[in-house]
């Protein structure tokens, strides 16, 4: 078959890269926003994951790590232990925290991590630095400046820096963690922890025991590991959610116009050719097929470019700006593709109306 | 959509020959007192493999007449049967695939799809009959080749010269081996070399593959191959003249041509339709139809013998 859509696009090559253009900027946008709302909510997830426990108990109504508080009683950390099934326990305090850097003062979530005991070796050693020390996420250290042995002043108390490394970075704030004695020096609120972490015995499922947990420690939420990352992620971004929302559907539109625009325009300059092809015999179907092939020939060109631009874009700001951090996940190109694609279908609306009115005795008219 | 062929439309010979016929034709544009009658109760009769011209002053109805035959526009009243098929009948898709393989189209300003090469424009018609692949490819290779373009297959059109264009055109025209080609202006656009060119060639054309030819025209070099000259006027027949055989008193009249008033007009008008209406007695010879120009082999149509 003749490829008459690809034939025109590429007749007027200024139109095919403005149109291309367009749809590449608006799949530039989506991929790059829908990337960084997946890279804080997959951030948020690998944190809490990558800590001790297979359970987190909170106090009620808590959310998350960052925007919701917890204060639970310390002695509920004693309580838990004594529940037959628990094997390890442990308490995590955080809040967020100014520092002087040389006479700046920069902000960072401080947690400290603190075995409670319980049967066999603690986990999460590597959250536990010696004390004076602090660990910090490398995204901090480079958007501060910082390195392995330099030091930060919290009031009297300064700490050295003993390491720099990938905690959790959660977009408005990054994870670095002290020792819990340290902790407790400086905000410890007598008889109380922020959350109690539970491994279980090997052989109990975590959720069997989330009731049971939740009757001995009064006041408070109980979710599996699982469960309260999702929260935390969710609670992390959801304040986004509408913002982004708005960018994809900005996004979306931009795309849609230019390509529509451009597909109407072309459409309108070739209104005789649509005639001459109704005249020697094509069907109002293949003529349609026309007008969409080429908006979806510009649609898949502009997707692939944007993509990969997308790629691009990510890499080189997560490099200038650390707390940029992006997560491209196999399903959301997919989406996006979807997108493309819905967005060439609409785009061709209005120029297939145009075809279809395309009256065939014109091409008599010299 | 059944289409009936040429040898069903009648039991007689005569009957059979007849490709087009068309009765009581009228197409009247707006309406009350704005109203125009631009084709005004024609009616036609034309046999396989005659070519005629049809000629008159502009805005005389020549293209409307064109377009109705074609079924590009719906008549106000009349009937236009081609091999027989009454296509006022018919519907848009019926419409669509009729002239997908029953008409070939040549047109004043070529009209060709500006994007695709020469091959390419005829592959189209060709594609849009169903015929794909390499199989389109080597019929609009043969017919491009056969009318003297095989050297300009991958031309663009804006890079073709006027006759090369028609010829591209005509090409694509007899593309779907239609039974009747319709003509609008075909060399209007061509200087006298190319526009001689072209009139050979529609003549061969109608000849030596039996088609029918209708060809609407201000140029008066086409009257020498014409096997009719018909004289339109305000929707009208008001002449007629069988080719370079008969000459008609009525063609040497410039009165009759172009200023004759309905009163002085009227009764030669009707005789010009009723012999409109007639097909000439001889108008071809008795050749079978080929299927096509490229099962010809070698022809060269725009060679006279």
């Amino acid at each position: 078959m003749v490829p008459i859509a690809r034939r025109n696009l590429l007749a007027d090559k200024v139109k095919l890269l403005v149109a291309v253009g367009g749809v590449t900027l608006a799949i530039v946008l989506i991929v790059v926003v829908h990337s960084l709302y997946q890279g804080v909510r997959r951030e948020t997830d690998i944190f809490i994951h990558n800590l001790p426990g297979d359970i987190w108990i909170t106090q009620r109504g808590t959310t998350d790590l960052v925007f919701s508080n917890s204060n639970l009683p310390s002695t509920a950390a004693s309580a838990v232990r004594s529940v037959d099934e628990v094997k390890r326990v442990y308490t995590l305090d955080g809040r967020l925290m100014a520092f002087d850097v040389n006479g700046k003062e920069v902000r960072t979530y401080v947690m400290a991590l603190e075995f409670v005991g319980g049967a066999g070796e603690p986990e999460g050693t590597e959250y536990v630095p010696e004390k004076g020390t602090i660990i910090l996420d490398h995204t901090f250290a480079k958007q501060t400046g910082l390195h392995k042995g330099d030091k930060l002043t919290f009031g009297d108390k300064s700490f050295k820096v003993a390491d720099v490394r990938s905690i959790g970075n959660v977009l408005v704030t990054q994870f670095a963690f002290i020792r819990a004695e340290s902790f407790k020096e400086i905000f410890g609120v007598p008889g109380t922890v922020n959350y109690i972490l539970v491994t279980v015995d090997d052989r109990v499922a975590p959720d069997s025991l989330l009731q049971k947990l939740s009757d001995t420690v009064p006041g408070s939420s109980v979710y599996t590991t699982q469960q309260f990352a999702s929260r935390a992620s969710e609670k992390g971004t959801g304040d986004f959610l509408p913002i982004i929302r708005v960018i994809l559907a900005i996004s979306f539109i931009v795309g849609l116009t230019v390509l529509s625009l451009v597909i109407y325009s072309a459409t309108i300059e070739r209104a005789r050719e649509y005639a001459i092809m109704k005249v020697i015999g094509a069907s109002p179907m293949g003529l349609y097929r026309i007008v969409i092939s080429q908006s979806m020939f510009i649609a898949v060109v502009g997707f692939g470019l944007g993509v990969g631009l997308a790629f691009l874009f990510n890499e080189v700001a997560g490099d200038l700006v650390p707390q940029f951090i992006t997560y491209i996940r196999a399903q959301d190109i997919a989406l996006v593709f979807g997108i493309t694609i819905l967005m060439s279908i609409v785009a061709s609306f209005m120029p297939i109306n145009r075809v279809a009115r395309v009256e065939p005795a014109t091409v008599f008219r010299a | 959509m059944a289409m009936p062929a040429a040898t069903e439309t009648g039991g007689s010979r005569n009957e059979a020959e007849v490709i087009l016929e068309v009765h009581g034709l009228t197409k009247v544009f707006g309406s009350g007192r704005a109203a125009v009658r631009a084709v005004d109760g024609l009616s036609l009769s034309v046999r396989r493999g005659e070519l005629v011209l049809v000629m008159g002053p502009s805005g005389s109805g020549k293209t409307t007449l064109l377009t109705l035959i074609g079924g590009l526009l719906r008549p106000t009243s009349g009937i236009v049967r081609v091999t027989g098929l009454d296509i006022s009948s018919l519907k848009e898709r019926q419409l669509t695939k009729f002239r997908r393989h029953y008409l070939g189209f040549i047109f004043q300003s070529f009209n060709l799809l500006e994007s695709l090469n020469a091959r390419e424009n005829v592959e189209a018609a060709l594609n849009f009959a169903g015929i794909g692949g390499r199989k389109a490819r080597k019929r609009a290779t043969a017919l491009l080749t056969d009318l003297g373009m095989a050297d300009r297959l991958r031309a663009r059109p804006h890079t073709l010269s006027g006759g090369e264009r028609q010829r591209v055109s005509i090409a694509r025209a007899l593309a779907n081996d239609p039974q009747l080609i319709l003509a609008d202006e075909p060399t209007a656009n061509l200087d006298s070399r190319h526009g001689h060119e072209v009139v050979e060639l529609l003549h061969d054309i109608a000849r030596q593959q039996q088609r029918t030819i209708i060809i609407v025209s201000h140029d008066h070099r086409i009257r020498d191959v014409a096997d009719r000259v018909l004289w339109l006027q305000d929707g009208r027949f008001e002449g007629f003249d069988e080719g370079d055989t008969q000459q008609s008193a009525l063609l040497d009249t410039a009165g009759v041509l172009y200023g004759a008033s309905p009163q002085t007009a009227s009764p030669q008008a009707a005789e010009s339709q009723r012999r409109a209406s007639q097909p000439v007695a001889e108008p071809i010879s008795a050749a079978p139809a080929p299927s096509s120009a490229v099962k010809r082999g070698g022809w060269l149509p725009w060679r006279r013998a």
